[in-house]
């Protein structure tokens, strides 16, 4: 059928079938700033556009739906200013502020944001922050905690209505030692408008508390603005998915519906005679290479024990087959006619029957790998052993021991935009794998063997990425797409939809944990113990690291005091064990966020019972700056450990500034404050945790940098560091910047493929800004060097004497002799390529870190406990943080609140639970509810800079800290508002109403 | 799948569509799930020609018709202030430009914050081609054996109820693990309705016994154990729920 819309302005005239989408049609038509987010209920909004002037959901209505009516789409609102000799409008002030706030993260869902917002906008121009907040409702975001959104919005209004905003650049960030809070800040109305000065006030800035030492730069530090930011905002083709190729073919699984059992039989005739279909593959038709789909380095740390297909399924959601076919409908149907036939196995589903005597085996194949010490006929995936000093001993010391086991539960990454790949042979016969990963390296090496290709016959491309938080630090579906396009020769895309990621993906390894603390009576720790037993589904991928993680990160913040700081007592013991659930895997915090449930929320409870003030007994057992980390001396990821001295702790800092900011001190202990007015069943509550995580993995973690020289002056940098979202191309290009003496915009970044840009392990572990971070300075060095060289050739030839290259300063596109003599670096650059001892300026360089320097946190929050139905409302979360230096304030503020947002699910909402034959409970994100922007608490982040030694410029990791206190904190300020003491999270409205009721 | 799109001009016309058996036809409001439906070839009938999507009021009811948005119940200054709350609470801002209130009216779940909403204040619904008023209890019961052709024309809310509700869910604007709306009349009509469970909301209780209220809900509650709650946790908290309605 034909039907006639008017797209941002333009009457068009567009064939579709009765049941396409209006997100199918306009996506087909090139409008690929509407986004796919796979929910089948329409509930994630990125993929909205305007219709008739209304923000509407383009995958939940029927493009015949839109005839005759008006769609604005994110291309038609404003676009890049200067396109050569072409002068635009430039960008519209929302796509502006967005750019300038640092409301952009994946930018995933961004044009959808932008055009709920525009909506809203064209209806008024003073739109109260509430209003914002419910105009954007209709659209998730994984990434920012929606604080940047709503100050972009207000921005853009303000803008609109004709008001002066702030530039970004000359807010103020810092504070000073004894800044205490300001509980008149004029823009917390509510409204994000000063009531007595027409300039709007744009709140994205974190406060920041520095330490004397840190010097100022002229790039590092600074807010500059997202190097990608442009592109997406303007909802650019620059995901996976967005690419468009002749004969592409649509991949699907058919995924199992039992949770254990054998292939029988299975018959593909009848989808393979289905007109449409090019490929149907099953276990038959693949070599049998077992693998792990781990996204790590090599030698994987952990068991080999996946295929991409088997003839046996291990959950509901494991796969069966694969078809491509010429369309998603036909794919769908050809899934409908495979007929299997199942031995059904009994199943596990509870982690504390996996090691039981008699429990069926889950990995019985031969071809099992074991790593370290695995054993499938034990359906033991992973087994930690740690002792550190002597725990008995503490105990024997101890006045007193605590004993209690929490369970923290399995928790979905859902990044927006779901797993998508496409794969095709190239011109040379080589296998291209443009997919959306956080380790497009591993990728290609991880595959090769299973796909039967060698390594450099395989070229890995990451575009942009959707968001991934550990989701895409797996090889998830990109074989599915590369068996497919080997076996029909055509480019194929396989992309999960929202029910898949729920069912067929990766989540947060749930655990059950015991902890045992042995403390004199004036509070001193004399041993700590923690038992985890860690469920890793189906599959051991991440299984034994992420446990690792849990203790290394959790039990080492506490080391005791006195002669205890100096021979510390810990034990961390650990199973991970096979379920038949779907497999866990890595998830932003990698395994810290389950250890510090147990440990933070068990050391709450232990300080209140001894009667000591809970943060005077965190700060005195924990460890502090010159001390070696514990865990150092005994684990390393399953390899050598060796010693790393913990050189910077700024968690007394960040404890003394969040304090400030939530005003503890008015509140903790406070009778009155903890009694709302005329409301005698709610009671208000504040809790702190207190947290480290890490920066990279030492003697591990690799990463690349190559940086070239222009003939204008220009560079371009190539990382294999996989920017997910985060904005870590950014600060890389900030930390060149600041070596080259160049404005960012001059640093040209890409990222990442495996044919042009250096090895790098990848987005996970907190690893980009510190590895790669150093790699790319390094590389600048080298660069910078080649630049004085020749610049000093240069000024010596203007006359006035020579000059020594190691005395040219390279400031403001400028090398500059110390007599103000100066040579542009455009010369330079034209110099090199065109004129004189010809040469290619460049520099490569990478790093490896010795060690990995923890960052630290202090995380509060503040909440209202309903005493009657055990409803709990999270008020103020607030998070001070000592990351080192902080590179961008804007980004990585943006990542502590996004973390912030996400571990507030973790706290009161999310989790995942299945029957007792394996089906998930969560398949869609109505049921698994993500926080919405009309229901966030207030966020505030505090950055308490230390200045880490061992970095150029002294940063610490900012990414994943934030998923680590917050569920504690509000565990703990549920304890404090009205006694329930939980030991399981999320806090459900029933499980605090059981803890206020069983005691 | 959908093989057929038909957008008719007239009511009779829709009907017409509708009535047919082959291809089995649906009624289609704003949103649509059904493209995701692939088992079988089926036919839609949109409905947003019909002009349908007014929303009016007399000395006893707001008017809204089958099509109108709830964006626009949220919008229009005839709708009742809970209503107003009660849709915000339903779904986010895009789902209700997108939703139509019938569409809802036939979709709704027994977690749906509108739907306990409605049917504690005794939403009247009007059914063409009959012109049939059925309550919203009614429909809610009968509306998985509807045979074609059935269209909602309008449903009607009572503008002289007094309606207050609680919804106890894991965030803000989470889907409730239990909800309780207490409607409450001039003439000293009291309805209670209950969800956060099953299928579709329960009324609990329809009279003029405040004090009989709350043995009515806990009554309503039993067996609604399910996979987000207990039974025992709901049937524990319900009382004092109904207490702070009844007091408010």
């Amino acid at each position: 059928m034909r039907i006639d819309l008017k797209v941002n302005g333009d009457q068009k005239s567009w064939e579709c079938t009765p049941g396409d989408t209006l997100l199918a049609l306009l996506r087909r038509e090139g409008l690929f700033g509407a986004k796919f987010g796979g929910c089948d209920k329409a509930e994630c909004g990125a993929c909205a556009v305007l219709f008739d002037g209304r923000p509407v959901n383009s995958c939940g209505m029927l493009a015949a739906q839109a005839d005759g009516h008006q769609i604005e789409t994110i291309e038609g609102l404003g676009e890049h200013p200067d396109q050569g000799w072409k002068k635009t409008d430039g960008l519209h002030p929302l796509q502006q502020a967005f750019v300038e706030t640092g409301a952009i993260q994946c930018g995933y869902c961004t044009p959808a944001m932008i055009l709920a917002a525009k909506s809203l906008l064209d209806k008024t121009l003073q739109p109260s922050e509430d209003q914002v907040r419910d105009a954007i409702s209709g659209v998730l975001c994984r990434c920012t905690g929606y604080e940047k959104p709503v100050q972009a919005i207000l921005r853009a209004a303000a803008q609109m209505r004709g008001e002066t905003v702030t530039p970004i650049t000359e807010m103020p960030q810092s504070i000073s030692p004894d800044w205490q809070v300001d509980h008149q800040r004029g823009d917390e109305n509510g409204t994000g408008i000063s009531p007595v000065s027409p300039t709007v006030k744009t709140r994205i800035m974190p406060r920041i508390w520095t330490v004397p030492q840190s010097p100022v730069r002229s790039r590092v530090g600074k807010a500059e603005i997202k190097v990608d930011a442009i592109k997406l905002v303007q909802g650019k083709p620059a995901f996976t998915s967005d690419l468009e190729k002749r004969g592409l073919l649509i991949g699907k699984i058919l995924h199992s519906p039992i949770a254990h059992g054998r292939i029988k039989s299975i018959d593909t005739s009848r989808a393979k005679a289905l007109p449409g279909v090019a490929a149907v593959l099953t276990w038959k038709d693949l070599p049998r290479v077992v693998y792990s789909t781990a996204g790590q380095s090599d030698p994987i740390p952990g068991p080999l024990d996946a295929f991409s297909l088997d003839n046996k399924v291990r959950f509901v959601g494991d796969r069966i087959a694969f078809v491509a076919a010429e369309t998603e409908e036909i794919a769908q149907k050809a899934l409908n006619l495979i007929d299997v036939e199942f031995e059904t196995l009994p199943c596990i589903i509870d982690s504390r029957e996996s090691m039981k005597a008699g429990a069926v085996q889950i990995h019985d194949e031969e071809e099992f790998v074991n790593f370290a010490d695995s054993n499938p006929k034990r359906n033991l995936a992973a087994e930690i052993r740690i002792d550190i000093g002597d725990v008995g001993k503490g105990f024997m010391e101890a006045d007193k021991v605590y004993e209690t086991e929490y369970v923290v539960p399995k928790v979905q990454q859902a990044h927006i935009e779901p797993h998508v790949v496409m794969t095709y042979w190239d011109e040379d016969d080589r296998l291209v794998i443009r997919t959306s990963t956080q380790v497009p390296f591993h990728v290609r090496r991880i595959l090769a063997p299973v796909l039967g290709l060698p390594v450099k016959r395989i070229r890995v491309i990451k575009p942009r990425v959707g968001g991934g938080f550990g989701g895409k630090q797996e090889i998830l579906i990109e074989d599915v797409a590369a068996h497919l396009t080997i076996a029909t020769k055509r480019p194929v895309i396989v992309e999960y939809d929202r029910d898949e990621e729920f069912t067929a993906s990766r989540s947060r390894h749930p655990m059950r944990v015991r902890m045992k603390t042995g403390v004199k009576r004036d509070g001193t720790i004399t041993a700590n113990e923690m038992y985890a037993l860690s469920d890793t589904g189906a599959y051991g991928c991440h299984a034994l690291t992420v446990a690792g993680n849990t203790g290394h990160k959790a039990m080492g913040l506490y080391v005791g005091d006195g002669e205890y700081r100096k021979q510390p007592n810990i034990r961390f013991y650990a199973d991970v064990v096979y379920t038949n659930t779907p497999p866990a895997g890595a998830f932003r915090g990698y395994g810290v966020p389950q250890g510090y449930w147990p440990l933070d929320r068990h050391i709450e409870m232990i300080a209140r019972d001894l009667g000591i003030d809970p943060i005077e007994f965190r700060l005195k057992n924990a460890i502090r700056a010159g001390e070696i980390h514990p865990f150092s001396t005994a684990w390393s990821e399953g390899r050598e450990p060796r010693p790393e001295i913990v050189h910077t702790v700024g968690l007394e800092e960040c404890v003394r500034q969040g304090k400030a900011a939530i005003g503890w001190d008015q509140k903790f202990g406070n009778p009155a404050w903890h009694t709302v007015d005329n409301r005698p069943h709610l009671r208000r509550g504040i809790g702190i945790a207190t947290v480290m995580q890490g920066t990279a993995i030492p003697y591990l973690d690799m990463g690349g940098a190559s940086i070239k020289m222009n003939d204008d002056g220009s560079f371009n940098l190539l990382v294999g560091a996989t920017d997910i979202g985060t904005g870590s191309d950014t600060v890389l290009a900030q930390m060149a910047a600041e070596v080259l003496g160049v404005p960012i915009d001059d640093i040209l970044v890409y990222s990442s493929d495996t044919d042009f840009t250096p090895f790098d392990v990848g987005a996970y572990a907190s690893s980009t800004t510190y590895i790669s971070g150093t790699a790319t300075v390094r590389a600048a060095e080298i660069v910078a060097e080649r630049i004085r060289l020749r610049a000093a050739r240069m000024i010596s030839e203007q006359g006035g004497g020579s000059v020594e290259a190691d005395e040219i300063l390279l400031e403001e596109r400028r090398a500059i002799a110390p007599d103000g003599r100066s040579v542009t670096l455009s010369d330079v650059g034209h110099d090199s390529l065109h004129k004189t001892d010809q040469e290619q300026i460049m520099g490569v360089a990478s790093y490896v870190s010795p060690s990995s320097p923890p960052p630290f946190a202090a995380q509060f929050a503040e909440v209202t406990v309903d005493t009657q139905t055990g409803a709990v409302t999270v008020d103020k979360l607030v998070m001070a943080v000592d990351s080192g230096v902080i590179v961008n304030p804007i980004t990585a503020s943006g990542q502590i609140e996004g973390g912030m947002a996400q571990a507030l699910g973790y706290a009161v909402c999310e989790e995942m639970l299945y029957d007792e034959l394996g089906m998930a409970r969560e398949r869609d994100l109505v049921d698994y509810h993500i926080f919405r922007a009309d229901e966030m608490p207030k966020l505030e982040t505090i950055f308490v800079q230390t200045y880490e030694p061992s970095h150029p410029f002294g940063v610490k990791a900012v990414a994943e800290i934030p998923m680590d206190g917050v569920a504690p904190a509000v565990g703990n300020a549920i304890l404090d508002a009205c006694g329930a003491n939980l030991t399981a999270n999320p806090a459900t409205p029933e499980r605090i109403w059981r803890a206020l009721h069983e005691g | 799948m959908i093989v057929e799109y038909h957008r008719p001009a007239t009511i009779s016309q829709a009907l017409e569509l509708l009535s047919r058996k082959d291809p089995k036809s649906l009624p289609l409001g704003g949103g649509s799930t059904l493209s995701r439906d692939k088992r079988s070839d089926f036919a839609v009938v949109d409905l947003q020609a019909l002009g349908l999507d007014t929303i009016q009021v007399n000395s006893e009811f707001v008017e809204i018709g089958a099509t109108a948005r709830i964006q626009g119940i949220v919008e229009d200054t005839n709708s009742p202030l809970w209503l107003k709350v009660a849709c915000n609470r339903e779904m986010g801002r895009n789902m209700r430009e997108m939703s139509t209130i019938a569409g809802f009216v036939m979709g709704a779940t027994g977690r749906s914050p509108l739907a306990i909403a409605l049917l504690a204040a005794d939403l009247q619904v009007s059914v063409l081609p009959t012109n049939d008023k059925l309550t919203f209890l009614q429909v809610l019961s009968e509306r998985a054996n509807i045979q074609q052709p059935w269209v909602i024309s309008q449903v009607m809310v009572d503008r002289t109820v007094n309606l207050k509700y609680e919804f106890i869910a894991r965030s803000p604007e989470d889907l409730p693990v239990i909800g309780i709306a207490l409607a409450k009349w001039p003439t000293g009509r009291i309805r209670a309705s209950v969800g956060g469970f099953g299928n579709s909301p329960s009324l609990a209780y329809d009279g003029n016994n405040p004090a009989a209220v709350t043995q009515a809900v806990e009554t309503t509650l039993i067996g609604s154990g399910d996979r987000w709650a207990s039974e025992e946790y709901r049937q524990s908290i319900a009382p004092a729920i109904v207490q702070r309605l009844l007091a408010d």
